[in-house]
């Protein structure tokens, strides 16, 4: 559906909890579930005023996914997820996955066996 | 990869089943009519009791070689029940003799008395990755100083409070605390996330078994 005039849409996806896969810059690779997962798909917005003051004419420019997620580790031997590794993530009805870096690790936290990490994430772009 | 977790089969409805054995656990700690064991009445398990037993040094809470007697088990039915008066030894003896009288064999009451005390135990807050740092205070004092800050409790309103409410209430003081500051807390509910991993670890295993009979199957073709 497109977006009515003057208006644009913004997270419009839904991401469901996944099995993903982490690629850090060693190639190693690690299984985590990804749960709570919260992408915004925003835009930074650019305006130009008329001699009155007035805004006239305005841009919408997309900006990069991003957001967070939780990673709840695969088995006890899986390490914690890297700064800076890969992850694809797929919205629900979507069949391309959408590739993003962790750009923060939080902190593990651990009860009965399970483990999970709270991470924050930004859309790869190369 | 990006296996969404409602396509790997059987998993939702397991799903469904724990977070629904979660939800009825977490209801229940704000029903507020007595729990029964083994056809004793019990109040819910709150850490005014936690300190009573601690103090009687029960073998429920202390470890120690010989194993627990009918006294031990009557003794935590005197301190959780709703009759328990603190330094009413005339109630006490008059209940731990009626009680010794019906009270089932030590292998049938200790199981259910481990399940009461995890079902009080169930949100417990989940430990940091790491070596765990010194303790500067008491369980209590923890709890007596959260609950005070974030609702102004009173300490005798925390301690009187079911262990199953105050560690749910904890949780959400957290994720609020941690949302002011801009921050995610990861929390571990127990029976849902356990589900959820042994079934992902299982269809990973299968899909690496298939993967691996395909490929041996290409070769030998």
């Amino acid at each position: 559906m497109s977006d009515p005039a003057g208006t644009k849409s913004d997270g419009g996806f839904v991401w469901g909890t996944q099995v993903v896969t982490c690629l850090d810059f060693s190639s190693s690779s690690a299984t985590y579930i990804a749960d709570d997962i919260d992408i915004e798909d925003g835009s930074r917005k650019l305006e130009a005023m008329n001699a009155a003051g007035v805004v006239n004419r305005k841009v919408h420019i997309d900006t990069p996914l991003s957001g967070r997620a939780t990673f709840q580790l695969a088995d006890g031997t899986t390490k914690r997820p890297k700064k800076y590794a890969t992850v694809a993530l797929t919205p629900v009805g979507g069949d391309t996955a959408i590739n993003f870096l962790i750009t923060k690790v939080g902190q593990a936290m651990k009860i009965d066996g399970e483990t999970k990490i709270p991470v924050e994430l930004d859309q790869k772009l190369n | 990869m990006g296996v969404q977790l409602d396509d790997i089969p059987g998993l939702k409805d397991a799903l469904a089943e724990a977070r629904e054995r979660e939800d009825t656990l977490r209801s229940q700690a704000f029903i507020d009519t007595p729990f029964e064991i083994c056809g004793v009445d019990v109040e819910q398990f709150k850490p005014r009791h936690l300190q009573t037993l601690c103090l009687v040094r029960s073998p429920f809470f202390y470890r120690r070689e010989e194993p627990i007697g009918p006294e031990d088990i009557a003794m935590f039915f005197w301190i959780v029940s709703p009759e328990y008066s603190p330094g009413d030894r005339e109630t006490r003896d008059l209940y731990l003799g009626e009680l010794l009288h019906r009270l089932p064999t030590s292998d049938v009451v200790i199981p259910k008395i481990d399940e009461y005390l995890a079902e009080a135990f169930f949100d417990e807050p989940e430990a940091r990755s790491g070596p765990a740092s010194d303790p500067i205070a008491c369980m209590e004092a923890l709890l007596v100083h959260e609950f005070g800050a974030a609702y102004r409790w009173t300490p005798a309103q925390t301690l009187n409070t079911p262990f199953a409410q105050l560690y749910q209430l904890l949780r959400l003081i957290r994720r609020d605390e941690a949302a002011r500051q801009g921050r995610r807390v990861a929390f571990i509910n127990r029976i849902s996330s356990k589900v959820k991993r042994l079934f992902v670890k299982s269809f990973l295993e299968s899909e690496k078994a298939k993967s691996e009979r395909l490929d041996g199957e290409e070769n030998r073709g």
